[in-house]
């Protein structure tokens, strides 16, 4: 009988020792035992322990599998006479109506001097989640009016602000165009020599460069033929340098006052070609009247305006 | 050789082109620049691109250029069936001697006038541009050299696009020339209506024979070309391909891609052959510009901004030689 007894008082001592070793209770709560689809279910895990005893930070996220965790709050703690209290507060949500059961979720610990890692399980919750409940004997109501947003001062100074900085730019760039604008121009003085004198002038200048004297009659050709095309250009509006002489020879027709240069010009840009293109070697008399021709073009086209000085308004 | 005795043997040499576009011009009415073209493809070897709508004269052209050469003629007209056997011929087994016998096909002409080669499938399309290419078609172990002069005239209908092969740039490429032709004007028509409903249609006589066409294409050789011109028609060219180069920016959105060195050869090769047909001695640039669409028009591919804006490469062509200055 002694015996048993001291038996019974052995186990409970080695009880009480086991007890004190794992003391870690996990209390998981929410704060209602039913809710609307969407609301915002608070669930607590409330975990106290041994202050020698270090827990891990639960996690939760696999264990609520269509539970949507909306927030998680920064645990507390509390530490009264060696036990301590940690509260660690989720903000869950759950988007359907059903009978949901938050299961026992394992909460990780080590017991100060030990490697071991124990394993606390808190006790299931289950809530139920309903949806709007329509009653079908209601009067129907209309939509609701839209919600009108107080206003905001400080956006509306904000606005304020940033439209008169606008209208100030724009008042500025408008007074630097006025004043711009009323300032006097600078004239500079434009002189345009009329094409017959630059046709000329180009006319002489080659005939001191002595180039078929030299033996460059091709040069030659090709540098008179271009003198007159581009004489032609300014004069009669053609663009000769990009034409061929036939096409040249039907734009002159139609140019009345180039009659009395048709034949001429014909016989001198044909005369040219031949030389430009064929190798012709042009007999000395040839190249003279080539320059003969090109001279007579131009005098016979010459219009009565003189040399033009033009004046052209330019702001600097 | 001088110049001047150059001009003379050209000139002479080349009067059969008078007699010949004078028999044509007997029976053909209107589509001179066609008939010319078709001449300038048969004297500068190359095969020709035909692009117009039905009943233009396109087969009684090149049917009349080769009666009045005395040269053999085939019309194809190109089905979406058609094998490359049906143009070059096939070996034919004999059951009597047990023998492989060769049938030649109808590329084995002088002339052949290819109708409507988009309505063919690729391998017959480039089963004829390679006989064009190589001037020769290989039946079965054997090679066979094809009729010289060999000129084929292709035609595409620009409209009917539905169920027809284009032919890739690539085998466009291969033509000399590629020709638009129009309607006749309305005289034109006129003298056309009044000769076919008094039977009054002529028939050509032999003028030519193909050894004037081969001979013509060696006197072409001798057609003196000169440096300027050389270097303008470079400038056209490059001008598709570097437009911004010659201060056509705009054209640099619309052009995809620029003409080929083949371009460039067959502008030489065609002014050269407008020099001849003109019984000029030189090249000037005119023969350049009136050959430079039927060159180039196949060869600059436009973009598809340019084909938004229904601008054509005949509009760009036009824009470079406006642009690019004549020597």
């Amino acid at each position: 009988m002694v015996s048993r007894v001291i038996k019974y008082i052995a186990l409970l001592i080695l009880l009480s020792i086991n007890l004190s070793a794992q003391s870690v209770s996990v209390l998981a709560s929410v704060d209602s035992s039913d809710y609307l689809v969407g609301d915002y279910i608070n669930y607590t895990l409330e975990i106290r322990a041994e202050k020698n005893i270090q827990i891990v930070t639960p996690f939760i996220r696999d264990s609520l599998k269509k539970v949507e965790i909306i927030k998680e709050l920064p645990p507390q703690s509390v530490e009264n006479d060696g036990i301590k209290s940690s509260n660690f507060v989720y903000i869950i949500s759950f988007y359907d109506s059903a009978s949901v059961t938050i299961p026992p979720i394992a909460i990780r610990y080590k017991v100060q001097g030990s490697d071991e890692e124990k394993i606390a399980l808190s006790n299931p919750v289950t809530f139920s989640v309903h949806t709007v409940q329509v009653e079908q004997q209601a009067e129907i109501k209309d939509v609701k009016e839209p919600l009108t947003i107080p206003l905001d001062w400080k956006f509306i100074l904000l606005i304020s602000l940033i439209v008169l900085l606008i209208l100030a730019a724009v008042y500025y760039f408008y007074r630097r165009y006025k004043k711009k604008k009323t300032e006097q121009p600078v004239k500079k003085k434009i002189i345009r020599i009329p094409a017959h004198v630059r046709a000329l002038t180009a006319l002489d200048n080659l005939e001191n460069e002595k180039l078929w004297q030299k033996g460059l009659v091709k040069e030659y050709h090709s540098n008179i033929t271009g003198i007159i095309r581009g004489y032609f250009e300014e004069r009669f509006n053609l663009a000769a340098l990009e034409l061929t002489t036939s096409e040249q020879m039907q734009q002159l027709k139609k140019v009345p006052s180039a009659e009395n240069i048709l034949s001429i010009t014909n016989e001198f840009l044909n005369n040219a070609d031949l030389v430009k293109f064929a190798k012709f070697i042009p007999l000395p008399s040839v190249n003279e009247a080539m320059m003969k021709q090109a001279k007579e073009i131009v005098n016979n086209t010459i219009t009565s305006q003189a040399v033009q000085v033009e004046e052209e308004v330019q702001n600097v | 050789m001088d110049i001047a005795q150059l001009n003379e043997k050209i000139k002479q040499e080349s009067a059969f082109v008078d007699l010949l576009f004078s028999e044509i011009g007997k029976v053909i009415v209107g589509q001179k620049e066609m008939v010319e073209r078709l001449v300038i493809g048969l004297l500068g070897n190359g095969h020709i691109l035909l692009e117009g709508v039905p009943g233009l004269a396109k087969t009684l052209a090149i049917k009349t250029l080769a009666a009045a050469m005395k040269a053999k003629f085939q019309r194809i007209q190109f089905t979406p069936d058609l094998l490359p056997a049906d143009l070059i011929g096939t070996q034919i087994y004999n059951q009597k001697d047990g023998n492989f016998f060769i049938r030649k096909g109808p590329l084995f002409s002088n002339f052949i006038l290819a109708d409507e080669i988009n309505r063919a499938p690729a391998k017959v399309q480039s089963a004829l541009l390679e006989a064009m290419q190589e001037r020769q078609v290989t039946i079965g172990e054997q090679t066979f050299k094809l009729d010289e002069p060999f000129l084929v005239l292709a035609t595409q209908n620009p409209i009917e696009q539905e169920g027809t092969y284009p032919l890739p740039e690539a085998q466009v490429d291969r033509f000399m020339l590629k020709i638009k032709i129009t309607y006749p004007d309305r005289k034109e028509e006129l003298e056309i209506m009044r000769h076919n409903i008094n039977d009054t249609m002529r028939t050509p006589n032999p003028v030519i024979s193909p050894a004037d066409i081969l001979k013509g294409r060696q006197l072409i050789q001798e057609v003196y070309i000169d440096e300027k011109i050389e270097k303008y028609i470079l400038d056209i060219v490059f001008a598709t391909r570097k437009p911004k180069q010659f201060g056509l920016d705009k054209l640099a959105e619309l052009i995809s891609y620029g003409a080929s060195p083949r371009a460039t050869i067959n502008l030489a090769l065609g002014a050269k052959a407008m020099a001849f047909i003109k019984r000029r001695g030189y090249v000037i640039p005119e023969d350049v510009r009136a050959i430079c669409y039927d060159v180039m028009r196949h060869r600059v591919a436009v973009t598809y901004e340019a084909e938004a804006e229904e601008i054509t490469s005949e509009s760009i062509i036009s824009e470079i030689l406006n642009k690019v200055e004549v020597p």
